[in-house]
């Protein structure tokens, strides 16, 4: 990112194609709606390519880049006016990302699909703080950050989704 | 999340999970970013131009106005704008060089007389 403030732009294209997928995986599961994910995803990268000059290294560019998705994605579920209610993700046939390990994929694609519907029946808060993990591997700390809520909170719902998540995927053990 | 059976799950989610943006999203997003990029890179050389039009222009107005203003030796000689100021020995020369010989101004005429030469 300093590179890029810098006025590297092929930086800016690293950054892109590192947290792309990532990015927007998180902003998908947390909407629950692919139209506005989209929308949103657009959103956080127009703030970070119109914010670069105004950002601060004070934390790691993905704990960054994953604050202002929060914000968005907040805003757009609170004028949605129903930030607690989920709907199940649908399958696109999206492109895989990267290099796939085939044997894994084969092996998971179904409990994949059972763990990204189990995501997405969790309430808006423990979803978001789950993917900020998974996607973003953002620390307790730093998802604190970036939901501006307290440490203590963040990790208890953590626990709350990860129960959750196990309870709801027992039937596959 | 820091037992084993949540690091499974987030293994498990991280393996499957690989859906990624359309490529219209890609090329709409790295535009903007040229877009911005290259507006940026262009506004500066701009402003450099007009500052350099604006000195350019100044320059230019303050250098003809010290070169036409009159010098004050000019006032006095040209105009009698008698400032004061001692007359210039530029001044006391040419005002020889235009005298005739014999017409010698007396100071203690007034403008338009002359003493007769005297021919005894």
């Amino acid at each position: 990112m300093q590179r890029y403030q810098t006025g590297d732009n092929r930086a800016f294209e690293i950054l892109y194609q590192r947290y792309r997928g990532r990015l927007h995986r998180f902003v998908r599961r947390v909407t629950g709606a692919s139209v506005e994910a989209d929308e949103i995803f657009q959103d956080v990268w127009l703030a970070v390519i119109k914010g670069k000059s105004r950002y601060a290294p004070t934390a790691r560019f993905v704990t960054y880049l994953f604050t202002i998705a929060h914000n968005r994605a907040a805003e757009k579920l609170r004028r949605r006016g129903r930030s607690t209610i989920v709907e199940l993700l649908e399958d696109d046939g999206s492109v895989a990302d990267g290099e796939p390990d085939p044997l894994n994929v084969a092996l998971n694609v179904e409990l994949g699909k059972a763990l990204a519907d189990a995501i997405a029946l969790l309430p808006v808060e423990q979803r978001e703080a789950f993917l900020m993990q998974a996607e973003g591997g953002l620390s307790l700390d730093e998802i604190a950050d970036a939901c501006g809520a307290p440490r203590e909170t963040v990790k208890s719902r953590l626990r709350y989704a990860s129960r959750r998540l196990r309870r709801t995927l027992e039937s596959w053990k | 999340m820091s037992d084993e059976l949540s690091a499974q799950l987030l293994a498990l989610y991280r393996n499957t999970a690989r859906e990624v943006p359309d490529e219209k999203l890609d090329r709409a997003i790295l535009g903007n970013a040229h877009a911005v990029a290259w507006r940026r890179r262009n506004r500066a050389p701009l402003l450099t131009a007009a500052s350099c039009t604006s000195l350019a222009i100044a320059i230019a107005l303050w250098s003809a106005a010290a070169t036409t203003k009159p010098h004050p030796a000019l006032d006095t000689a040209e105009f009698g704008m008698n400032d004061g100021r001692a007359p210039s020995y530029a001044m006391n020369a040419n005002a020889s060089v235009n005298r005739e010989p014999g017409m010698d101004a007396n100071p203690g005429l007034t403008a338009g007389m002359w003493t007769k030469p005297d021919v005894d």
